[in-house]
């Protein structure tokens, strides 16, 4: 009897949690392909992928769609770049320096976006990047340096040296420590590093809008947009759009973890 | 012997304490710097006595209290969630399998996405308001609890909760599978209830090993633009949007206050970035 109260329990718990996660993703599908979908109508009379469409065909909203991409491919390059060599060599330092660079860099990721943006505008404005995708880059760099220094402080902080000490003592020089023993193991967590600086980007709102200054139009932003016109259509294709590749690199870092088998972090 | 210990003494301590400060520590640095500068009257064109008188207006009061009950209730309510559903689906039977897998789906979903789902679902022209109609529970849609944009903020914090109960659930499976049963059985085993060994073992250790990640979420949620441009009330403004009206006012006054409450923010953070490293293990 109590077995068979608890899986009702348990089956009931996993209904509401269903629910619970599936049900706003659901909204943003239908609406993003319901035509004329007003209030009352608790399901849309009528499908179009307008919406959809037009993310790729409208000049605008595929500008937007572009700016985005080259931003978040951008930053996730120079990010993971910069933050790979800092990660480890905090990792290789002592317990201080290590505390000292995830300070800096939780600092940088916790930093509320609105009052980072003010800092980094005024040096973007300097540089004469204000109101460009260079600037924006810029911007979005500093959390995600931030982020990705955590993932490789972590990474480095396990990190098995045995390996590139054989390779040293076999005659391997820097470079072929690098390249030869370095590189191949850390391909997982390079790659779960390049998706995360991805998404920092592909997400970023407040960094894009304050050193922007609404000249650089990115995917975000244009649901936003969207949103304040009443354009409700548009704005669920445009945050579906935002979710998709998320979904699909959280997906992929999956089956990564799934296959590799050089497991460092 | 390891391998790194060749390496001169003062060029591992030096060299990433100098690119983390040239990748990480300039920015915070302008950044925080400019905000300084800016609520002294020096740039920005911002008027002196910014921070007297941010510090009494009533709108930036109730503007902080609105985000720092945001944040707390949002992150508690994850919290709480995260912990019920890592006790109930934590072991490894098959529906706790499915269930861990449903939960992490809104993660990866960016907030301004979230933002827009959840303002679909609960606004008073949202889904639950159509459904509560069809169900002849209200007549017309301004019957519809306003639960978007309202003074609660509940909007704000469904949103925080959706988005932030997968990330904290995350965090206490994998705290849940590095500590193992052998405490909770030796307490099994030495008399203790389920219930107290639920109270007085597992969820301590468990909340415990959870504070970085319970700080890291309450900093997220007090910084976030885009849920408080999409769900927070227009009165009181949230922290953020609070600093981008009174920087675009036209009153040169209401700059210097937009400079305070940033850097009022920012210290909040940073803080927060300070007690997050002190309660990070670090082996």
């Amino acid at each position: 009897m109590s077995r068979g109260r608890t899986r009702v329990g348990r089956g009931i718990m996993l209904a509401a949690l269903i629910l619970f996660a599936t049900a706003p993703l659901l909204l943003l599908l239908v609406t993003s392909l319901a035509r004329g979908w007003f209030h009352p109508q608790v399901v849309p009379a009528a499908v179009d992928v307008r919406a959809w469409g037009e993310l790729f065909t409208d000049a605008a909203r595929r500008g937007a769609l572009v700016n985005s991409l080259v931003l978040g491919v951008a930053t996730a390059c120079i990010a993971t770049l910069l933050a790979l060599p800092l990660g480890r060599a905090a990792a290789l330092g002592t317990k201080g320096v290590r505390r000292i660079v995830a300070l800096l860099a939780f600092g940088a990721v916790a930093m509320p976006p609105v009052a980072l943006g003010i800092g980094l505008q005024l040096t973007v404005l300097t540089m004469g990047l204000g109101g460009s995708l260079r600037g924006v880059l810029f911007a979005h760099l500093v959390p995600a340096v931030g982020y990705l220094t955590l993932v490789f402080l972590g990474v480095f902080t396990q990190w098995d040296s045995h390996l590139e000490e054989a390779a040293a003592t076999l005659g391997a020089t820097g470079r072929e420590r690098w390249t030869l023993v370095l590189l191949p193991l850390l391909r997982r967590p390079i790659a779960d590093a390049l998706a995360l600086g991805f998404l920092v980007s592909w997400a970023q709102v407040a960094l894009t809008l304050l050193v922007g200054g609404g000249a650089v139009r990115t995917l975000p932003l244009d649901v936003l947009a969207m949103l304040q016109s009443g354009q409700d259509q548009r704005a669920a294709a445009g945050a579906l759009a935002l979710t998709i590749p998320a979904l699909v690199v959280l997906g992929a870092a999956r089956v990564a973890a799934r296959n590799t088998t050089a497991v460092v972090a | 012997m390891n391998f790194m210990s060749t390496r001169p003494a003062i060029v591992s301590r030096a060299l990433p304490l100098l690119m983390a400060g040239a990748l990480l520590g300039v920015p915070i640095v302008v950044g925080v710097g400019y905000l300084v500068a800016g609520t002294l009257g020096i740039v920005g064109n911002a008027a002196p006595g910014g921070l007297q008188r941010a510090l009494t207006d009533g709108a930036v009061l109730r503007s902080a209290a609105l985000s720092l009950w945001v944040a707390s209730a949002g992150t508690v309510i994850a919290l709480l969630g995260a912990l019920v559903v890592a006790l109930c689906f934590g072991d490894e039977a098959r529906d706790s399998r499915v269930a861990r897998r449903i939960a992490a789906l809104p993660l990866p979903v960016p907030t301004v996405a979230a933002a827009v789902a959840i303002l679909l679902l609960l606004s008073q022209g949202g889904w639950l308001s159509r459904v509560a109609m069809r169900l002849q529970m209200i007549a017309t849609p301004s019957e519809f609890p306003a639960l978007v944009n309202d003074p609660l903020a509940i909007g704000v914090i469904v949103a925080v909760v959706w988005k932030e109960l997968p990330f904290l659930l995350l965090v206490a499976l994998s705290l849940q599978s590095l500590r193992g049963v052998a405490l909770s059985d030796a307490a099994r085993t030495l008399g203790a209830t389920r219930l107290q060994t639920l109270r007085i073992i597992t969820l301590p250790l468990l909340v415990r090993g959870m504070v970085p990640s319970i700080i890291a979420v309450f900093v997220f949620v007090l910084g976030s633009l885009e849920l408080a441009m999409v769900l927070a009330p227009s009165s009181p403004l949230a922290l953020p949007l609070l600093i981008q009206e009174r920087r675009q006012a036209l009153d040169m006054a209401s700059h210097g206050e937009a400079y305070v409450i940033a850097l009022l923010a920012t210290v909040l953070a940073l803080l927060a970035a300070v007690a997050h490293e002190w309660l990070r293990d670090d082996p």
